[in-house]
């Protein structure tokens, strides 16, 4: 009945007819059905009022506006039931409103559809109700349009933690909501494949490949069946068949002419070889590749840069002989820890869990802290200002590359900078490397010697004594790492003593207190 | 004016792009001849003694050294261990060799290809008194570009590569690095190393905001580097140029296809957080003056709205680094074990865009920070709700009512309104210690100076809106702490507009 009077009304709207008769929409209200969010202890009549106030609005309302902007028609007949669609309109708004501040104390929510709740963000603009639609808006509607990422990121992290059930169903509502998400239809195709279901992840790609523009969308395409290859040949899929299809999908779609021919050509022999790309073969097609995906940079289409760096950054992978574990776990892992982590402080906030929102926001953000920023020079005059440890070191300006050690200033010449970069660090290295196979040699595998009894003899005779030796060494070697250390120590304080000497230490005044420093700068 | 050019190169690679499309294109008649006729030039090359007498033989060098004299530096450079320490060090010989001289410097990396005209505008902007000229490269591919180039503008019997920038932009196009597309805006292979971003301009070219911007040409004397090999002071904007328009100069750095792919091989969008960290690794007081530049690089004309629109876009982005920045150097600088919390709950803040480009612009002021134990008084005691609203407006607004910008003047015993980063006030009184014979520190202070102005033994000691309160002896960057013995209930508004930091 609902659907009949609904056509009708469109009709009736569409034709401009028979719109003068307000009686249309007492009608109209009357007849339209429960959209199935009220509570259940609300009078009966009031149950169907709002009811059909809801189910107007949601399903014709709309429909009436758009008309209404469309043709001038429709327009100038509207223009005559405006004072009874107004009257609507509030009566709608001040319902919903009731709605709203009702399921605040029930368990009865109400809608959470955001096309609903969009519908009604659009009456109040209608009514002229701007603040209340503003509100609106960042009430409900803010949380509403974040939802897509909040179903991604949830996704994601399933799949990481690997529940890939729970992962693809995440993935699902989220294509329900928004059945082009390019990441959703990615992350359901590699959580399918990780799970074993092939079948369903071809019949997405399949799916996918029909649903979209062919010449568009080939890079797509190609790329989500390259991906599948790589997830095939590590994970639990059966090898072959799943890789054979998309070995023919990108033959399918991989016309020679195109200019990105070389590029599709190299994913073809990553997929082709079920993930174990021949390295020369790719890398004799590189140069090409590299041509091909430049060639249409000037025209700066950037969708599809960003689609050949991703293939390109995935045959580099293989070139670079990445293991597929090491692959996988890059692949797998394209989201920021920080992005993950805002979610999770978000849904403590939400939960009301203060204190475990901040832990939870030092422990994601703390690695973001910079222990050691570049100090800042202040110049002032013919000196120049830097802090070292709470001090404050004025240095004249015409002395150049200076650093503060142990609060002297010095300058190490640059002959010292050329030498660093000439010793080899296998140089530098080497007294540690020695210590380490001493150490090695020396740990002989105590467990299968202690089996037998010769090996006991063995063990007696030549192990302890061996190992009495190398503790000793040890000892040794730390009592020499000791005189050793305080050796450098002289040696490095008689260096320093040297340098100054070529800064003029005289020169530099040293203050704790920063504005005092410059004010005695400034006077001199 | 007396200019050093600084190369330093060896191998093979390196000597061969140098020889072959950087000093010819060098050669072009509006580069190092017209820099030459308006400065005095010494080109000083530093090499080994092998690629030495390669480069003496090439025909580009002798063409050259007609123009402006050389000077070879010998350096044991065949076996170097460490290729890149030993290019800063070397530059670094370099800029204290000019800093003896009282020369100016200007790097010329080997592996670049210059277009024509670019140098005589850069000795025209040092002849108008700029201490400093910076320019940015895009990266092309060197096995493709190179012969491309040769075999284009190659002249047989002439040693020079005159390319026009517009021709260069496209060059640039054609022979683009995998590393350069990996950092446009929304590159799903964004690199760790993030020194500029990149915002496609339809048909015309790309827009380049940079984050960090070594030094190319400029006056070592007057500017010194940090450990970075950036300027670690402020300078002024009307003392350096930057080439943001292509058209004036452009250059292409050449660079092996492999070359530095660990930077975008692992996929990653960019990230505001991270990438504002990295930001302050590299900080330089220089560093917004760059950010704040617009970068065209374009092969067409420019169409004005298309590149408007694009420059306002990357504005937001840009204003949200920088804030996420700003606050990174707060809590990066906030050390103690003591402020923990206020650390934590400026954590819980970092993602919220409004708050963050709030940041940006705060300047140097007085943070009222209170100790852990008063912030665990103030959750237990209904804080938590202000933490967990829906909006995080209350907290943000919490955070600037504990700011007080500018330089405070302070004197012993005289009250005072302060007034916060978003418009409330809060009253300075002053009360008796009741310690006794304590010494007072008579006259006014500085507390930006970030010393103690009171010292515990003082007789009065400060409140601020009835919170005893006590200045700390740290500076958090340009910002100076002053610890509350408590967190402070809101501040008075004199309208009920929240305001803000504009």
């Amino acid at each position: 009945m609902a659907n009949e009077l609904h056509t009708d009304w469109e009709s009736i709207v569409r034709h401009a007819s028979e719109v003068h008769s307000l009686g249309q929409f007492g009608k109209a209200r009357d007849l339209c059905v429960n959209s199935g969010y009220l509570p259940a202890d609300l009078p009966s009549e009031t149950q169907i009022q709002i009811s059909n106030l809801i189910a107007f609005g949601n399903r014709n309302l709309t429909n009436l506006f758009a008309l209404y902007r469309e043709h001038d028609c429709v327009r100038a007949s509207m223009d005559q039931v405006s004072p009874a669609l107004r009257e609507v309109h509030e009566e709608f708004i001040q319902s919903w409103d009731m709605i709203i501040e009702r399921a605040t104390f029930s368990k009865y929510a109400p809608s959470s559809n955001p096309a609903h709740l969009n519908q009604f963000y659009q009456l109040l603009l209608q009514s002229g109700r701007l603040e209340d639609a503003y509100n609106y808006w960042m009430e409900h509607l803010w949380h509403a349009a974040l939802e897509p990422e909040r179903i991604l990121i949830t996704a994601e992290e399933l799949e990481r933690t690997g529940l890939y059930k729970e992962a693809a169903e995440q993935y699902r509502s989220l294509l329900s909501l928004d059945p082009n998400n390019e990441a959703a239809n990615f992350g359901l195709i590699c959580t399918l494949c990780r799970s074993g279901e092939e079948a369903e992840a071809m019949e997405v790609i399949f799916g996918l490949g029909q649903s979209l523009d062919i010449s568009s969308s080939i890079w797509e395409k190609i790329l989500l069946g390259s991906v599948l290859g790589f997830r095939s040949s590590n994970a639990t899929l059966v090898p072959g068949a799943p890789v054979q299809s998309v070995a023919n999908l990108c033959d399918e779609y991989c016309p020679i002419e195109h200019e990105d021919a070389y590029l599709i050509r190299a994913l073809m022999v990553l997929v082709r070889n079920n993930g174990q790309a021949k390295v020369d073969e790719l890398a004799s097609l590189l140069p090409g590749i590299q041509s091909a995906a430049n060639r249409s940079s000037s025209v700066v289409d950037e969708c599809h840069l960003e689609l050949r760096n991703r293939a390109l950054s995935l045959i580099y992978a293989h070139i670079l002989g990445i293991s597929p574990q090491q692959e996988l776990e890059w692949r797998s892992d394209p989201l920021h820890s920080s992005r993950i982590g805002v979610t999770r402080i978000n849904g403590l906030i939400a939960n009301g869990n203060a204190n475990d929102a901040i832990r939870e926001s030092s422990a994601v953000f703390q690695n973001y802290t910079v222990a050691s920023i570049p100090p800042e020079i202040i110049l002032v005059g013919r000196y120049k200002v830097l802090e070292s440890e709470g001090q404050y070191y004025a240095v004249l300006r015409t002395i150049g590359d200076i650093s503060i050690v142990n609060g002297r200033v010095i300058r190490i010449p640059t002959f010292v900078y050329q030498l660093r970069a000439l010793i080899p660090t296998r140089v530098v290295g080497l007294p540690r490397r020695i210590i380490g196979m001493l150490w090695r040699s020396l740990t002989f595998g105590d467990q299968p010697l202690d089996r037998s009894f010769s090996r006991r003899v063995l063990s007696s005779y030549v192990i302890i004594p061996l190992r009495a030796l190398r503790d000793l060494c040890i000892k040794l070697l730390g009592v020499m790492g000791k005189i050793l250390r305080r050796m450098m120590g002289r040696i490095n304080g008689a260096i320093y003593q040297m340098v100054l000497a070529l800064v003029a230490q005289r020169a530099v005044k040293v203050s704790p207190e920063l504005d005092e420093l410059i004010e005695e700068l400034r006077a001199e | 004016m007396k200019f050093d050019f600084c190369t330093v190169t060896w191998g093979d690679w390196h000597t061969g792009v140098f020889l072959n499309v950087n000093l010819p294109s060098l050669l072009a008649e509006g580069n190092l001849p017209a820099f030459a006729k308006e400065h005095d030039v010494r080109y000083r090359i530093f090499t080994s003694t092998r690629d030495k007498a390669i480069i003496q033989a090439h025909p580009a060098y002798k063409q050259a050294a007609e123009i402006v004299p050389f000077k070879f530096i010998d350096c044991p450079l065949e076996n170097v261990e460490n290729p890149i320490g030993m290019h800063h060090a070397l530059w670094n010989r370099s800029v204290g060799d000019a800093r003896k001289a009282k020369r100016k410097i200007l790097f010329v990396p080997p592996d670049v290809i210059w277009s024509r005209d670019g140098f005589g505008n850069i000795a025209k902007r040092f002849s108008e008194g700029k201490i400093a000229v910076f320019m940015t490269y895009v990266r092309v591919l060197s096995e493709t570009c190179v012969p491309a180039v040769q075999s284009t503008y190659g002249h047989h019997g002439s040693a020079v590569l005159d390319i026009s920038s517009r021709d260069l932009v496209n060059m640039a196009f054609e022979h683009i690095h995998p590393l350069s597309l990996a950092y446009v805006r929304h590159s799903a292979n964004f690199p760790i190393h993030p020194e500029f971003i990149l915002w496609p301009v339809k048909g015309e070219g790309y827009l380049m905001r940079v984050l960090v911007r070594e030094m190319f040409a400029y006056d070592p004397n007057l500017i010194d580097l940090n450990r970075n090999a950036l300027p670690a002071h402020t300078l002024d904007p009307d003392d350096v140029h930057f080439i943001t328009d292509s058209d004036e100069l452009f250059a292409l750095s050449l660079a092996p296809l492999q070359k530095d792919l660990e930077w975008i091989i692992k996929p990653q969008r960019l990230d505001p957080i991270r990438l504002a960290s990295w930001w302050l690794t590299y900080d330089s007081p220089a560093n917004d003056l760059s950010a704040a530049q617009y970068f065209h690089v374009h092969h067409l004309e420019m169409t004005a709205d298309k590149w408007r629109r694009v420059d306002q876009e990357s504005d937001v982005l840009m204003s949200r680094l920088k804030g996420t920045r700003e606050i990174l150097r707060i809590i990066s600088q906030t050390i103690g074990s003591e402020y923990e919390i206020v650390r934590q709950l400026a954590f819980t803040l970092l993602g919220t865009a409004k708050w963050v480009r709030l940041a940006r612009n705060l300047p140097p002021s007085t943070l009222l920070v209170p100790r852990d134990e008063a912030c665990v008084r103030w959750l237990a005691g209904g804080g938590r709700h202000i933490v967990t609203e829906k909006s995080q407006r209350p907290l943000w607004n919490l955070f600037l009512e504990h700011t007080v910008p500018g330089r405070l003047i302070l004197r012993e015993g005289q009250d005072m309104t302060l007034e916060t980063a978003n418009g409330g006030h809060r009253k300075l009184t002053w009360q008796n210690r009741q310690k006794g014979n304590g010494s007072t520190i008579a006259g006014p202070h500085m507390v930006p100076a970030g010393s103690i102005f009171l010292k515990d033994e003082s007789e009065l000691m400060p409140l601020i809106d009835g919170i005893p309160a006590r200045v700390v002896t740290r500076r958090i960057g340009p910002h100076v702490l002053v610890e509350v013995d408590s967190v402070l209930p809101g501040a008075e508004h004199a309208t009920t507009d929240p305001g803000g930091i504009s």
